[in-house]
């Protein structure tokens, strides 16, 4: 069983040190990431995943493997992942091809989903009211990051109906929630840790939000 | 000769390389293997075709017309869209706009979302782990290690970009730049600048 | 004109990758952005594929690792004109001395 509080999750996560800016930064570091770019667009062309299933592949690496891997290694990761996933590859000829081991992400957990529901033709928030983030811990893809999980924030913006990811990456079903931009203020995200931002600003779905 | 005749007729010396290179390009004009005004068209196309430039127009615009500016903050996509930008992660732009006392970083703590329209694709440091985890708990600090030191008095609000909405930040317009054309703002507008890792 | 960029020049890495600040492309000097638009002319003119320019770029980086990136480039574009007969070696060399003679 595999809990999708990934290590992708970072916002907040200590650390890290500096940000490594290169100073003379190519697209593509090497040619194999080139590949790697045009085979996911392919893939993505043959419907064999879309974003939402491509992202939670990248989200189901080994954690150790996750991070130190540059980047265009999560998408080749990935797109081996579930090439091999949807019985277009079988793993023993990819390793034989590669000659050797080939790491491939954890497997989706199994078990029923409860689909959340669509939103209603309404949102049920308004710009302005006050909202409060579930403490849900799904164990497929979502796009509500930990850090805010519990937390009490206020809708700043109210966008357009989009496919709730949580649905979109494991089912074909398409459930169209409302999204908000909520305004967290930085001492409700991080107690009285000292230079926190004034705000921050996450965009949520519908069901990632609760009234107080 | 008066010294101004000098000047227009005799300018500074040309290094060893860059004799090779004007004879270059005379004899391949004579040749007819290069066209005048290829060149330039050339280099413009690479260096609008290689990200922010896009994003620098747009900014460029809303320097210089306050009503472009209103439109760009109600809808970056539409706004962006007049200047025939949009595509692919851009299908739902917002631009918040930095002013004295008000600072806008960008981030995606989950993945590497990038609004690729007005900004190309994503440098790797904005993908990695130290900024993704970092911004959103530290930004004034990790600003400064980035170069750019904003005074307690800024309010620094920082856009996690988790869902459908992919975000750009209007810079302010630097200091005695009245006068300029609007290409001449342009090229005063850097990507980071966008991002909200710098001021300009 | 319109111009079409080729991804090749655009994806090239390692230290033959032209040099980007901020994600832009960086001229220090006009004359090294009229080399960059010379190369792409010249290699689309002769009917080759930007490799003919880049194994050329690699090789001068290669040999002379302390000079200008851009000096490498002009280095590299002279070859590939000399080697495909579009100049020859005395016709470079009187250009050059006439130019240096019009700059003073």
């Amino acid at each position: 069983m595999v809990f999708m509080n990934g290590v992708h999750d970072l916002g907040g996560m200590d650390g890290f040190g500096p940000v490594d800016v290169e100073g003379n930064e190519p697209v593509f570091h090497d040619p194999w990431e080139r590949v790697v770019f045009g085979l996911v667009s392919a893939m993505s062309v043959q419907r064999l995943s879309n974003t939402h299933s491509f992202r939670h592949a990248i989200e189901r690496m080994d954690p150790t493997h996750y991070l130190g891997s540059p980047y265009y290694e999560h998408w080749l990761t990935a797109l081996a992942t579930l090439l091999v996933e949807k019985g277009v590859l079988a793993r023993a000829d990819l390793e034989a091809r590669a000659g050797g081991h080939v790491p491939l992400s954890q497997p989706l957990r199994s078990g029923p989903v409860v689909l959340p529901a669509p939103s209603a033709a309404a949102p049920r928030f308004a710009v302005g009211s006050t909202v409060v983030v579930r403490n849900v811990h799904p164990l497929g893809h979502t796009r509500c990051p930990r850090y805010v999980r519990g937390k009490r924030g206020v809708v700043a913006r109210v966008d357009d109906r989009f496919p709730l990811p949580d649905v979109a990456a494991h089912a074909s079903e398409r459930c169209a929630q409302y999204a908000y931009n909520v305004r967290f203020d930085g001492h409700e995200l991080w107690g009285d840790a000292t230079d926190t931002a004034a705000a921050v600003y996450v965009d949520l779905w519908e069901s990632y939000l609760e009234a107080p | 000769m008066s010294e101004h005749d000098d000047d227009h007729h005799h300018p500074a010396p040309l290094s060893p390389v860059e004799v090779r290179a004007r004879a270059l390009e005379e004899l391949l004009k004579e040749k007819g293997l290069i066209q005048e005004g290829f060149i330039d068209a050339v280099v413009s196309a690479y260096e609008n075709d290689i990200g922010p430039m896009n994003g620098a127009r747009v900014v460029a615009r809303a320097w210089v017309d306050p009503a472009y500016k209103a439109r760009l903050l109600a809808n970056g996509t539409a706004a962006i869209a007049e200047l025939g930008l949009g595509g692919p992660e851009g299908e739902h732009l917002v631009v918040v706009e930095n002013t004295p006392t008000v600072h806008n970083a960008v981030v995606c703590t989950l993945c590497s979302c990038y609004p690729w329209p007005v900004l190309g694709l994503p440098p790797n440091w904005y993908k990695s782990p130290p900024y993704r985890a970092r911004m959103v708990r530290e930004p004034r600090v990790l600003l400064r290690e980035m170069g750019l030191d904003l005074p307690e008095s800024v309010e620094i609000r920082v856009w996690d970009s988790s869902a459908a909405v992919r975000y750009m930040v209007l810079p302010e317009r630097p200091a005695g730049t009245e006068g300029k054309s609007e290409e001449e703002l342009a090229a005063l507008v850097t990507r980071d600048a966008m991002i909200g890792t710098a001021r300009l | 004109m319109t111009v079409r960029v080729d991804a090749a020049v655009t994806a090239m890495t390692g230290p033959a990758a032209p040099p980007r600040r901020n994600g832009e492309l960086v001229f220090d000097a006009p004359w090294q952005g009229r080399a960059f638009g010379m190369a792409v002319g010249v290699v689309a003119r002769l009917g080759l594929e930007w490799n003919a320019f880049q194994q050329r770029l690699i090789a001068e980086i290669a040999a002379h690792s302390d000079a200008p990136y851009y000096s490498c480039w002009v280095v590299a574009l002279e070859r590939l004109v000399l080697d495909y007969g579009a100049v020859t070696a005395e016709e470079m060399e009187a250009k050059r001395e006439t130019v240096r003679m019009e700059a003073g």
